[in-house]
């Protein structure tokens, strides 16, 4: 597909991904660890591994967006008004926690347990930060993305790809509950994503927006994308199911896993990227200044 | 905040373009760049008569715009460098060594005005030909336009000749962002809006 | 910039903040600034230069202000003369005018002189000197001379440059002075209306100084589009000026054009072609209501109805006849007229009701509609209507036709050209008819001064001229033509650009710019101001000015001293202005002085214009016309002579053209395709500079309901054809074109893809060769074309 968004389609996905990762690895896999005491198993550190990568991938990925790199240390210089400066201020933020996070947990690998907060502080942050990059968004000259759908999406964005991504780490560790409720998770949010595109279609297709002209774009000139998009939602639920059922208290059959988690992960990744792309496709301004 | 402004009679612009060139002229811009846009705005009902006649119901019209220079500029406020700012005289201008080509200001301003410039990978905009206005003299594209319809100067004067007019369809709701931009409305705007209007000189004021 | 910058506004705010918030505003009547570091035009001065816009033979002639930097063009800018008064106007230059940074210094300029050393037409050319260039073009110019003799030699018709000293002037002195070369009469502006409005008032002097529109109180601008093709510097901004006066503005045309948009009150689409018949119906309406000024037409004309027939032609068909179809049986009523025209009768009956009871009322018709077949019609039809409402000798009034002002003609060139000893003279759009058959033409095709001529065209000197493969009707055949070294046998062009018709040169020679020469220029079709045109920079290359070329040319044929007579350019400049100071413009300060003023523009204010035929008007028995009957010819006797009045009728009628959307061809072709004057050229000038095309780029305009048909969205690539040709480019879907008509803007250089299809959208690939009646005008926007998708 051709867009010149390519770079921001990048950075937020990969950013998304990372605070996604983080967020469902302390609710999903370390909260339940922690109920029940157990020690953290120092392997889950790969997973802050990945998350931290995705993260970097996201920072060098914004440079590429700008025109003039050199300058981008001053980037941080309005952050009394500027979504954007928030924004990148917010990712270096969450980078460097996320860095210092693996580091400990790396040096200092029984100590895991009690850097639970640091582990804590990262995903709130990355929370924050997903916000914030919505609110980036979410401007009066670009209606189309100024709405409720914009942070929702983000949101969903990053649970999906890493609930799907943590189901597919998990298959010789996890707990059976944890593996199910990840399955779930991969499975509900494209359900929640495809139940929300007839209303935001709707919603952007209400001629008092601008006569529509947002729908206009999607239906007319990215009709293909469009299709793509809902066939790899079918897809992610269907794998996703698929992965449910396989899905037994005795992990020793979970090599069956393996198979129905990777395609759940990969459409699910792919349905994402589409549906980012198709997202900048919005980046107008109805009137057409 | 703004101290000056652009007033643009939209009953009598001709779509000429001179005032576009002027700018471009005065400025040294390669094609692709645009401080200056004329947007075409049309909107109309064909239909053949019993006779084998045609009637119409259009409307045309003619929109001339450069920077606005708002009192509330979305463009200053989204610029994460600060590069994009607010000059005493209330000039929006963007400082081209602070500028990191985000683009952000692009998506911020509902006008149009800010444009990329590729090869030097930073953003550039109408100035107000602010070294004209210190020299006293006025813009080059409104003493360029050959209908007379471009005009500029102190906003308190501006609304006093041609009143607190900031909006004709479709430009978007001047409470976003308080253009300093007076207009004078054409007599069909009301039709265009009830035509859904719509720019259709596409190609010719974006990229 | 940052804090630099802001402390720099406050020192200066304290100065030129004063200024700005007390001086009275900028509003664009009190432009009364300083003029900045002016200086006098000569070469590398450093400063700001005032100068005449090259204008190539736009509608206007403006004034610039060139900011010169080390013998470099750095910035344009334009009239900045304090007070812009409707008297004195300021001369403000156009897009075209602007932006001509681009075309000086664009990579393309032709820089030396080229031989051609490929097939013609092929565009293979070597380089070569001045000296080798002009010796074969003497030699060649002395050989086809003694063979085919002086007849067979011909300087075509081109505006592409007009300063007096640059264009074809030069070359038609030259000749007169070497015996002569085929004359031409007519142009492709104005054949139809300059033939055919003497027929009606005897004189071409039929139009108004234009600061007399501010007191009219209707205007019908019937195919005519100030605003885009500048029909004289500032003629929109008068019609802007009549209607804050209470005007009220109609526009009709197949077109919303610029001016339909900007500059009136209702747009009447009306079917290419169809004028006459809406005149009629609209003269119908008056007849039949009353409406008509009867006093007026009794006193001030012939041929109205029966009562007022010329003597020997009493019982021929009268104007009144023809409405009621006495002879034809077909009353011409708006209910006949609508389904012709594509305008609902009762819009037809209104205007024609407004029009005529509103009073005074100007009918102003643009050039369009008569360089079409049966051209002359529309002219005599939009005539006879200004008579008969008796809007003629009056101010506010307008008696149509090609309404030169009173006071003197356009004035255009006053360079000497002498006389020519060749007294053939053929319509200038028949040249290729000359080329091919030169020896079988009469006066049937409207050749003159020889019955017969003794030779077809042998050699063709183009000089500031597009015609031969981009600007003539039905470019393919004239390629066909001029790639068979056998007709002409060999062609030159001086041109600043490699354009279609250098193409097709043996010999290209290089043309400097307005800017790098002396000359000056006049108001237009309007206007009474003398702008200079001094030489600001020197020229880019080995390029030099047509004079000069001219001048080197004269001195290999032995001509020298007679054609220069000892001046250069600045001296000629000087010489042609002491001619306008002894003639037209008494007043004008002498050269030396305006020179150094760096002033650039004499003006005359008006403020109390002129208008035609005021004498006429208060006594026609006294101040009769120049016509055989010394009234306004509703009826034409002298047409009626002759013999064709199927073609040429004696009072002006409807004929259905001969490619219409009514004929059988047009079950093939059934988009008439028109080709006005687009913004972004001057005819084929301009074409290659970036600035104008981002503005305005060459596209086909369709009319969504018709794109619908063929399936086509905005920016899709078609291909448009008939007969004669193709050519393909993007296409523009847009409601301000009628159905059934498409606009493909006139100009686009030809550039022919590797499929000889053009890629570049020029019209005249699918115009055509044929001729009005009576004039021998180009009919090239009678075509009629199909569009549909086109794969590349
Ligand atoms: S120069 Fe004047 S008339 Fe022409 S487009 Fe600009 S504002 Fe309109
Ligand atoms: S109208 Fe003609 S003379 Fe005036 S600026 Fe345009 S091109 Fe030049």
């Amino acid at each position: 597909m051709k867009s010149s968004e390519w770079p921001l389609v990048i950075f937020s996905l990969a950013i998304q991904l990372s605070a996604g990762i983080m967020v469902i690895y302390d609710l999903f896999i370390l909260f339940p660890m922690y109920r029940s005491r157990v020690a953290f198993p120092s392997k889950y550190h790969w997973i802050l591994l990945i998350a931290l990568g995705a993260a970097l991938v996201g920072v060098i990925f914004s440079f590429l967006h700008l025109g003039n790199p050199t300058n981008a240390p001053r980037s941080l210089s309005n952050i009394g008004t500027s979504w954007l400066s928030r924004e990148i201020t917010g990712v270096l933020i969450y980078s460097a926690l996320l860095m210092g996070t693996t580091i400990l947990h790396f040096v200092m690998p029984s100590a895991g347990r009690s850097l639970k907060w640091l582990v804590d502080l990262t995903a709130l942050t990355g929370v924050i930060l997903i916000f914030i990059m919505s609110k980036i968004y979410m401007i009066p000259a670009r209606p189309a993305w100024n709405s409720v759908f914009t942070p929702l999406g983000f949101y969903m964005a990053a649970i999906v790809m890493g609930a799907s991504l943590l189901l597919l780490f998990q298959i010789n560790h996890g707990s059976w509950a944890s593996q199910k409720s990840l399955a779930i998770l991969t499975i509900s949010i494209p359900v929640i994503q495809l139940a929300i595109l007839p209303i935001y279609m709707s919603w952007l297709g209400h001629p008092d927006f601008a006569g529509g002209k947002g729908l206009a774009i999607l239906l007319h000139n990215h009709l293909i994308a469009f299709y793509l998009r809902l066939v790899l939602y079918l897809l992610a639920i269907a794998f996703g199911f698929w992965a449910f059922f396989t899905i037994r208290s005795d992990t020793t059959q979970n090599r069956l896993l393996f198979a129905p988690a990777l395609l759940a992960w990969a459409s699910i990744l792919a349905a994402q990227i589409v549906d980012r792309l198709l997202f900048y496709t919005q980046n107008i301004s109805p009137e057409g200044f | 905040m703004s101290t000056f402004g652009f007033f643009c009679d939209t009953s009598a612009c001709s779509g000429c373009k001179t005032c576009q060139v002027s700018c471009k002229d005065k400025n040294d811009l390669d094609a692709g760049i645009r401080f200056r846009r004329v947007y075409e705005v049309v909107g109309a009902n064909w239909n053949k008569t019993d006779e084998g006649a045609w009637e119409h119901d259009i409307v045309a019209y003619n929109l001339s715009i450069g920077c606005n220079h708002c009192e509330n500029p979305a463009c200053v406020k989204a610029c994460p460098t600060k590069a994009m700012h607010a000059e005493l005289d209330g000039m929006i201008l963007i400082d081209p060594n602070k500028c990191i080509g985000c683009r952000y200001c692009e998506w911020a301003c509902p006008y149009g005005a800010p444009q990329y410039n590729k090869l030097k990978g930073i953003m550039q905009k109408c100035d107000f030909c602010r070294d004209y206005v210190l020299e006293g003299k006025p813009p080059a594209c409104v003493s360029s336009c050959p209908m007379r319809v471009l005009e500029f100067g102190p906003i308190s004067q501006l609304i006093e000749k041609h009143g607190d007019n900031r909006s004709v369809y479709p430009l978007p709701d001047p409470s976003i962002t308080r253009p300093a931009l007076f207009i004078r409305k054409h007599p069909g705007a009301k039709l265009a809006k009830k035509l859904n209007a719509s720019i259709i000189n596409r190609e010719e004021v974006k990229e | 910039m940052g804090k630099q910058n802001r402390r720099d506004f406050i020192k200066k705010g304290a100065v030129a903040g004063g200024v700005v918030l007390t001086s009275p505003i900028w509003f664009p009547d009190a432009l009364g600034f300083s003029p900045g570091q002016a200086v006098a035009p000569g070469l590398s001065q450093n400063g700001w230069i005032r100068a005449g816009c090259p204008a190539h033979n736009c509608g206007g002639r403006c004034l610039l202000k060139l900011l010169v930097k080390d013998g470099i063009i750095t910035r344009i800018e334009t009239d900045d003369r304090p007070g812009d008064t409707v008297a004195d106007p300021q001369l403000r230059a156009c897009i075209r005018g602007r932006s001509y940074r681009r075309r000086q210094y664009h990579t393309d300029r032709l820089k030396t002189p080229l031989v051609r050393n490929g097939k013609r037409g092929e565009g293979k050319f070597r380089e070569a000197t001045w000296d080798e260039a002009l010796s074969i073009m003497a030699a060649e110019m002395v050989r086809v001379r003694s063979k085919y003799g002086n007849e067979s030699i011909f300087v075509p018709y081109g505006t592409g440059s007009y300063s007096h000293l640059n264009g074809r002037w030069p070359a038609a002195r030259l000749m007169n002075l070497i015996g002569g070369a085929l004359e031409y009469y007519n142009s492709y502006s104005w054949a139809c209306i300059s033939k055919a409005t003497p027929t009606v008032y005897g004189t071409t002097t039929t139009g108004n100084q234009r600061q007399d529109w501010l007191n009219s109180k209707y205007i019908l601008m019937w195919g005519w589009n100030p605003a885009e093709m500048r029909d004289g510097t500032n003629s929109e901004f008068f019609i802007k000026k009549a209607r804050e006066n209470g005007a009220r503005v109609v526009c009709i045309d197949p077109r919303m054009t610029f001016s339909a948009v900007s500059l009136a009150d209702e747009w009447i689409s009306i079917r290419p072609g169809t004028d006459t018949a809406m005149m009629s119906a609209m003269a119908y309406v008056m007849y039949k209501e009353k409406l008509y000024d009867s006093d007026f037409v009794r006193t001030h004309c012939v041929g109205f109805d029966s009562t007022q027939m010329p003597k020997g032609v009493e019982d021929e068909e009268s104007y009144v006849d023809y409405l009621l179809g006495k002879f034809d049986g077909q009353e011409k009523s708006p209910q006949w007229a609508a389904p012709i025209t594509g305008v609902p009768s009762e819009t037809i009956t209104r205007i024609a009701r407004e029009y005529a009871t509103t009073k005074p009322a100007m009918l102003y018709q643009g050039y369009g509609m008569q360089r079409r077949a049966y051209g002359e019609q529309p002219v005599r039809g939009g005539c006879v209507l200004a008579a008969i409402t008796g809007n003629v000798g009056i101010h506010g009034g307008w008696a149509s036709g090609i309404a030169h002002q009173p006071g003197g003609e356009p004035f255009w060139s006053i360079f000497p050209t002498g006389t020519n000893p060749v007294k053939a003279k053929i319509p200038t759009f028949l040249w290729s008819e000359a080329v091919t058959r030169g020896t079988t033409l009469t006066a049937k095709e409207g050749l003159t001064g020889v019955d017969k001529l003794n030779s077809n065209i042998k050699f063709i000197w183009s000089v500031a001229s597009n015609i031969l493969m981009n600007q003539h009707g039905n470019v393919n055949r004239s390629g066909r033509i001029l790639e068979n070294e056998s007709m002409v046998e060999f062609i030159v062009v001086q041109d600043q650009f490699m354009t279609a018709s250098a193409r097709y040169a043996d010999l290209v020679l290089p043309v400097c710019t307005h800017f790098e020469t002396w000359g000056l220029e006049d108001g237009w079709k309007y206007g009474e101001e003398v702008i200079l045109m001094p030489q600001i920079v020197q020229p880019l290359g080995l390029a030099k000015s047509d004079y000069r070329i001219c001048a080197d040319l004269a001195a290999r044929l032995g001509v020298y001293e007679a054609f220069t007579e000892g001046l250069d350019e600045r001296g000629w400049t000087h010489k042609l202005w002491d001619e306008y100071r002894r003639t037209r413009f008494p007043n004008l300060p002498p050269f030396e002085q305006f020179v150094e003023s760096n002033q650039g523009v004499y003006s005359v204010p008006v403020s109390d214009p002129k208008i035609s035929f005021e004498e006429f008007r208060k006594d026609p028995i006294k101040h009769p016309l120049q016509t055989p009957s010394g009234k306004i010819e509703i009826f034409s006797k002298t047409l009626f002579d002759m013999g064709m009045k199927e073609e040429i009728p004696a009072v002006p009628k409807y004929i259905q053209e001969w490619e219409s959307p009514f004929g059988p061809e047009a079950k093939a072709y059934p988009l008439q395709a028109i080709g006005p004057h687009y913004m972004a050229r001057v005819h084929s000038t301009h074409d290659n500079v970036d600035w104008l095309r981002e503005a305005f780029p060459q596209r086909v305009f369709i009319n969504p309901i018709d794109a619908k048909d063929r399936k086509l969205n905005d920016g899709d690539r078609v291909l448009v054809f008939n007969d004669r040709g193709k050519i393909s480019l993007p296409c523009r879907v847009t409601p301000r074109i009628m159905p059934g008509v498409v606009s493909i803007p006139q100009g686009a250089w030809t550039k022919p893809g590797p499929d000889g299809i053009d890629r570049n959208g020029n019209i005249n690939i699918l115009s055509s060769e044929r001729w009005t009646p009576l004039a021998f005008g180009n009919a090239q926007h009678t075509i009629m074309v199909e569009i549909k998708r086109s794969k590349n």
